[in-house]
């Protein structure tokens, strides 16, 4: 019995490694078998998918005067055929009681972004970045402007190579700016006492966004020696022909004039109008040279 | 000869005047936006922030913006915290002015309106003519009030990237723009698949965590326990404020693997492919198998070397 059984060892050890040869191949060839047999599907094209904007960083929107400011939204785009699918990202970046595209851009109410940024692309998403150029003539939201009700808003739509898209969106407030200059000096030359000069022309552009007038103020005039010219010698007129000493007197406290300067429609801006200055000199007077400071302010249109 | 170049420096001299004298150049302009500071819903005690830019679109020097606080029953309630006199920097085009309001503990109730002005001065004098200052106005208007007004504006929402096994965390970015503290009601989740076809969880969330004060801003917090596998997902947000839906959000997030687990692990035969497995299996055999023949083929020679 026992020489039957140390016989059949070998054998025992020998079919043992055959199964275990057989198990090892089995394992190949199952791969084998995966590699050769070739299944069909068709993957579909899903469109891709577009995430809430945050617009300005989800603050208000401020533009500055007589230039533009670069005004972005951001967004997290993914698609399920991977982010490589999405061929294009445009947006768009408007006032909402309006439509926006390509061809109605207009720098007061639409501007068209014809491609956006993309970022940290991974997977099957990107951060993508909109960004506008916004000229200081887009039209305030605030709730005293012309469209309380409106908001600036973005829109970004991406496309998959399936011509698949998806748009998502946001808005903020875009708030009033009261802006301009004055161009040209006030010199009066010389005149003599109880003279008066002739008219000095300035010009003021309004640089915002908002229909302003100017509230006008000033200090009296001085030699440095004692010696004044009281504020109220200087009158201010829109009119050219201020005779001999026509126009409203300068005052110490600011006061509103209706000089009228509508809101800008061209980013060059085209809302402008003449302001002239006129001085009486007292009489008597002490001869000798004058200066003085005359401030002007923005404010809301009378 | 030389008549025409007389006429030449005419004519260059009338250009020159043109250019100069009579074009509309806009050469350093100023603005204040936005230009007022309203507020209904002051209560005696409270105070509140606003930020009022000064902008330049043409900063080529550097200016000093000059404050004064108009004459008016509010007028100790302001306070510029850049000071009455700061820098507008040179290449700066928005420059922040901070104007800070307290309302007085005893303070009446009514409407009170006042106004600021701030000038751009500049450092050089001109002799013998007037300096023409720029500047611009905020008005003020402000109300105080005995009534508690709750109201708030919801400015970013965010989903963070989530760790396997913790909680998806909403953050609500508000604005307060009433005069008691406040926070959402509610925060509505809905998380759904990468295409953000299938809906995997709806929950509403009652425990929002921090609160933001009167007139601040600030953020509050929601979590919603879920187990989600590793992957990307989109959230739709509701935000509530009483039974009104005040915010929305699409927003995109992660699962990503616990840092702790997400260690380099060491390979071991069952981390192995099938493939790579059944081959060290095969070699390891036949290594055998021909020590056994081997073995076998010596010891026979030996026996019959004996024999």
């Amino acid at each position: 019995m026992a020489n039957k059984i140390k016989i059949s060892i070998p054998w025992i050890i020998v079919l043992g490694m055959y199964a275990m040869i057989a198990l090892g191949a089995g394992l190949i060839l199952k791969e084998v078998m995966a590699d050769t047999i070739q299944p069909s599907v068709t993957v579909g094209n899903v469109a891709p998918t577009v995430g809430t904007v945050i617009l300005n960083g989800g603050n208000d929107i401020t533009v500055v005067e007589n230039t533009y400011v670069t005004i972005s939204g951001t967004t997290t785009v993914s698609d399920s055929n991977g982010y490589s699918d999405i061929v294009s990202v445009t947006s768009t970046l408007y006032l909402n009681n309006t439509t926006c595209s390509s061809g109605l851009a207009d720098p007061n109410w639409c501007y068209y972004i014809s491609s956006c940024a993309t970022s940290n692309c991974s997977g099957n998403s990107c951060d993508v970045t909109c960004s506008a150029n916004v000229w200081f003539i887009a039209e305030p939201t605030s709730p005293t402007t012309s469209y309380p009700g409106a908001d600036w808003q973005m829109d970004i739509t991406a496309v998959d190579s399936g011509n698949n898209s998806d748009t998502g969106t946001t808005s903020q407030e875009l708030l009033t700016l009261y802006a301009f200059d004055i161009d040209g000096s006030i010199n009066y030359g010389t005149v003599n006492p109880g003279g008066t000069s002739t008219e000095k022309q300035t010009h003021a552009t309004n640089t915002g966004n908002y229909e302003i007038d100017l509230a006008l103020s000033g200090v009296d005039m001085d030699d440095g020696a004692g010696h004044t010219i009281p504020v109220g010698q200087q009158k201010y007129s829109s009119s050219s022909n201020m005779g001999d000493w026509i126009g409203t007197a300068l005052t110490t406290t600011p006061t509103p004039y209706n000089l009228d300067l509508p809101k800008p429609t061209a980013t060059t801006s085209n809302s402008y109008d003449d302001l002239y200055w006129m001085i009486k000199i007292p009489d008597p007077q002490y001869p000798g040279t004058y200066s003085g400071t005359n401030t002007v302010s923005a404010v809301d249109a009378i | 000869m030389r008549k025409k170049s007389k006429y030449i420096i005419l004519i260059l001299l009338i250009v020159l005047w043109g250019i100069f004298c009579c074009l509309n150049i806009v050469k350093a302009g100023f603005g204040i936006t936005p230009p007022d500071i309203v507020n209904e819903y002051l209560s005696p005690g409270t105070s509140f922030e606003k930020t009022i830019y000064l902008v330049r679109g043409n900063p080529d020097e550097e200016l000093t913006a000059e404050v004064t606080i108009e004459d008016s029953p509010i007028k100790d309630w302001i306070t510029i915290e850049n000071g009455m006199m700061f820098p507008l920097p040179k290449g700066e085009k928005k420059v922040p002015m901070k104007v800070k309001i307290t309302v007085p503990e005893d303070a009446a109730y009514g409407r009170y309106k006042g106004k600021i002005q701030v000038r751009a001065i500049s450092s050089g004098t001109n002799e013998g003519q007037v300096t023409t200052l720029l500047g611009g106005m905020v008005d003020i208007d402000l109300t105080v009030t005995e009534k508690v007004f709750s109201d708030f504006r919801v400015k970013t929402i965010s989903i963070p990237n989530v760790e396997k096994g913790n909680p998806v965390v909403v953050i609500v970015n508000l604005e307060n723009l009433g005069n008691a503290r406040t926070r959402p009601s509610k925060i509505h989740l809905e998380i759904y698949d990468l295409s953000h076809r299938k809906i995997l969880r709806s929950a509403d969330i009652f425990e929002i965590k921090g609160w933001v004060e009167a007139f601040q801003t600030g953020q509050v917090k929601g979590e919603l326990p879920i187990v989600l596998d590793l992957g990307e997902y989109w959230a739709d947000v509701s935000v509530y404020k009483g039974g009104e839906q005040v915010g929305f959000a699409k927003v995109h997030f992660r699962v990503i693997p616990p840092k702790e687990r997400a260690v380099v692990q060491k390979p071991s035969f069952l981390t192995l492919s099938p493939l790579t497995a059944g081959l060290i299996l095969v070699v390891v055999l036949v290594l055998i198998v021909l020590f056994i023949v081997f073995s076998k083929r010596k010891r026979s020679q030996m026996k019959e070397k004996a024999e």
